[in-house]
């Protein structure tokens, strides 16, 4: 594989994730990959999610947000769309914490 | 001899000498030589001295210009490869010659793209949004600026450390993150 040309979206080594922590997003397109976002705030943001390596701790999403799934994660995720979730472990769901904050981990 | 013949002639040394630089150092040490000749007897016929040595001096210039702002030619430019095993959680470079380009490298195999700039930060929790306190758009460059920069020193920190890793086995067991064990989900028709 040569680097002059495109790359493939690969994994990184498991837990190495860049952190970016207490800021808001508002109308934004954000490429989830390789972050680890902690008490953050999104408004009207579309997250893109490629290899599915990334973090959101104690973060908002505030009212609308969409979610664009590529490469790989578009796979997993229409077969996630085939699962019956009223049976699925609380493994598999994201914690909501009391203040209202999500974390995905 | 046509320029163009002359030109074959060189390449076909490099090639044997393996490298531009070498021709060059050669070349140079043989111009170098005909100067010290030319200025060795200086004395018994200076005008003729004088000129052929700013002659060799310039064709010395021209020589080392060829040499060190020449094009780059395809077999000049080191393979570079990349390779990625991930059930073993490896990675493999060979023939990236500098620490910046392993860096820019480093940066498309974790994925990592450029954050949009942010419209606040949040000075406590998140869940309150009296504490988030608007940016200007300079003050908002400025965050991605210094989150732009946090990620070079991240990942120039990763290659420092997997390159001084290198010289150790390169194959380690993957742990698997807290999590990645959950039990099978019922499908649904």
């Amino acid at each position: 594989m040569s680097i002059t040309s495109q790359l493939p979206r690969l994994p990184p080594p498991p837990g190495r994730l860049y952190l970016v922590e207490n800021l808001v997003f508002n109308g934004d397109h954000i490429q989830l990959d390789g972050y680890h976002f902690r008490n953050c705030a999104f408004a009207e943001c579309v997250f893109h999610i490629s290899a599915g390596n990334f973090k959101l701790e104690e973060c908002f999403l505030q009212t609308n947000w969409w979610v664009k799934f590529e490469g790989n994660a578009q796979k997993v995720f229409k077969l996630a769309s085939m699962m019956d979730w009223q049976s699925v472990s609380p493994n598999y769901k994201p914690v909501w914490h009391p203040s209202g904050g999500v974390s995905i981990t | 001899m046509k320029f163009e013949e002359i030109g074959k002639l060189f390449q076909s040394i490099e090639l044997r000498l393996r490298g531009r630089s070498a021709i060059v150092a050669i070349g140079a040490g043989i111009l170098v030589v005909a100067l010290w000749l030319m200025m060795k007897d200086y004395a018994a016929h200076p005008m003729f001295s004088a000129i052929a040595a700013s002659c060799l001096v310039g064709g010395l210039l021209i020589f080392l210009g060829f040499g060190l702002l020449g094009k780059t030619r395809p077999e000049e430019i080191p393979d570079k490869s990349f390779m990625h095993v991930d059930s073993m959680g490896i990675y493999v470079a060979h023939g990236i010659g500098s620490h910046r380009d392993m860096v820019h490298l480093m940066r498309h195999v974790f994925g990592l793209k450029k954050l949009p700039p942010p419209s606040h930060v949040i000075k406590g929790s998140a869940s309150n949004p009296e504490n988030y306190v608007a940016l200007t758009a300079e003050q908002s460059r400025a965050v991605i600026a210094k989150v732009e920069e946090g990620i070079g020193g991240f990942l120039s920190d990763f290659v420092r450390h997997a390159t001084s890793e290198s010289d150790r086995p390169q194959i380690v067991e993957h742990l698997p993150e807290q999590g990645d064990e959950t039990p099978p989900i019922k499908g649904k028709l």
